[in-house]
């Protein structure tokens, strides 16, 4: 996939004995420094609204870029046939700013102070899951561009796929939200 | 149609207004408590006209907007019928737009009655460049929205509704009319899909299937997942709308044919999946995905034609 400036890589432990004391969630007890899941997921809360912002960051970036490769083919294309990408274009930069203000949400709850799961999770779920709308989009109206290698329509559509495994996939997120979340209609109180 | 409106609480109804205006808010919604009868007949009657000329424009948006958002939540149908009304509370006093409504623009040369109206405020029609008031009883060509029989509100909104006037209105004044309707349809359309995501997520979390609640089936959890976040950001962003309304100082928040086209989506997507989450029960008369579901149409519908009508472009 793309991300080639993220440094990962897999760690594997083979026969490597630790004592017990060395061991996170030894005690049966939970907190950020005491058992691995906990600790996990307190990353995920600090790490999924800055990684949402990359997101979106990147999509406004890919579309900004669309635009103007757009405008460069007027010569070659009918006004007629540049409206509907400019319009989906313009469409989707409404959508960012959905995403933006979802993730901008979960990071200034968590700099009260807030438990945040439920936010962090919604604003990188809904980021990744846009990227790949935007990325198929692109490939949809810039068909010559998305299959030139090194071309950025090209590099965001490998790397949408990418946002929306890392950090917990998609699925994994919705499934969190449809767990955690709770109505706040009048009706229901 | 055999459905009857739920019961509408606003014991609990975070009325969260401007200092200002919390006791005259709080007066409105004690009289909405009294019979679910008259409950139409109260929201009409706010009476918060001569608040609201006291009020910078900024106080009143917000107060439009957020009484149509916890209204809409509880009923949408009410909700219109009565704050359509209370649209020209943004209009100076002796503005000639005082009680219009939306115009119509009538199938060309098609006078086939379907509905007679009956009304006793002003509507004005326009077909081919001419206009004129509707008289009682005339026919014009419309079909029916849905809502309940009541005074204009069951007329559809056809493509391009424009404001046509025998006496000339300043633009302010029909900036003024169409952000007040703006206003209303925005808050409608957000407490509404906030509504039917909590419908659908206390559906889900009581109907069983399969030896469990259907919301801890994977795809149903995953479309619950979905809808939460559909509107949470459908919220934030029409909040942001409101809030920049008037002001233009975030063009990323100027109220356009893409912004309404969004809101519009959203709308729809949340829409469909919550009725889709009740599968076959949200077709049970009783229950609001069905209604909801054309109620957000409707309301989407009309956004789109409003920003084809508000300062900042049409597609």
């Amino acid at each position: 996939m793309g991300l080639r400036a993220s440094q990962l890589s897999s760690l594997s432990f083979t026969d490597c004995v630790l004592h017990q004391s060395a061991l996170l969630g030894h005690t049966g007890k939970r907190g950020p420094f005491i058992d691995a899941f906990t600790g996990a997921q307190n990353a995920w809360d600090y790490m999924r609204p800055a990684l949402a912002s990359g997101i979106n960051g990147a999509c406004l970036g890919v579309l900004d870029y669309a635009e103007t490769q757009l405008q460069s083919l007027f010569g070659a294309h009918s006004k007629n046939s540049a409206r509907e990408p400019l319009f989906q274009i313009e469409r989707y930069r409404q959508k960012v700013s959905s995403a933006r203000l979802i993730a901008m949400q979960a990071a200034s709850r968590f700099d009260r102070g807030e438990k945040i799961s439920l936010d962090a999770s919604m604003a990188k779920s809904y980021s990744s899951k846009l990227a790949m709308e935007i990325a198929h989009m692109l490939a949809q109206s810039f068909p010559e561009l998305v299959v030139e290698r090194g071309n950025k329509i090209e590099k965001f559509y490998r790397d949408a796929k990418a946002f929306d495994i890392l950090e917990g996939t998609g699925d994994m997120q919705r499934l969190m939200i449809a767990n955690a979340y709770q109505p706040s209609s009048m009706a229901h109180h | 149609m055999g459905y009857s409106i739920p019961q509408a609480d606003t014991s609990k109804a975070d009325l969260t207004f401007v200092n200002e205006l919390v006791s005259a808010v709080k007066a409105a919604a004690a009289r909405c408590r009294q019979t679910d009868d008259s409950a139409a007949d109260v929201i009409n009657q706010l009476e918060l006209g001569a608040i609201f000329e006291s009020s910078a424009l900024a106080v009143v948006r917000t107060v439009l907007f957020n009484t149509a958002e916890k209204f809409g939540n509880i009923d949408i149908d009410r909700s219109w019928q009565a704050l359509t009304s209370a649209a020209d509370l943004l209009l100076p006093t002796a503005s000639p737009l005082k009680g219009a409504q939306l115009a119509l623009r009538c199938r060309a040369g098609n006078w086939t009655s379907l509905q007679p109206i009956k009304t006793t405020l002003p509507l004005f029609v326009s077909a081919r460049n001419h206009c004129w008031p509707v008289e009682h009883e005339d026919y014009i060509t419309a079909e029916l929205l849905g809502f309940p029989d009541g005074q204009m509100t069951n007329l559809k909104l056809m493509q391009s509704a424009q404001l046509y006037l025998k006496t000339k209105v300043s633009d302010s004044d029909l900036q003024c009319y169409w952000q007040s309707q703006t206003l209303i349809v925005l808050g409608l359309i957000s407490g509404a899909c906030q509504r039917i995501v909590d419908e659908a997520y206390e559906y889900a979390r009581q109907r069983k299937s399969g030896g469990c609640v259907i919301a801890q089936h994977q795809a149903v959890a995953l479309r619950l997942g979905e809808l939460a976040v559909e509107q949470r950001g459908l919220s934030l962003f029409v909040n942001a709308l409101v809030s920049e309304m008037g002001e233009d100082t975030d063009p990323d928040f100027r109220f356009s044919g893409a912004t309404a086209k969004h809101v519009a989506d959203s709308a729809f997507v949340i829409a469909r999946d919550a009725l889709q989450t009740a599968a076959g029960h949200g077709y049970v008369s009783g229950l609001i995905f069905k209604p909801s579901f054309e109620k957000l149409r409707t309301l989407s519908t009309m956004l789109i034609m409003l920003s084809e009508q508000y300062q900042g472009g049409a597609q």
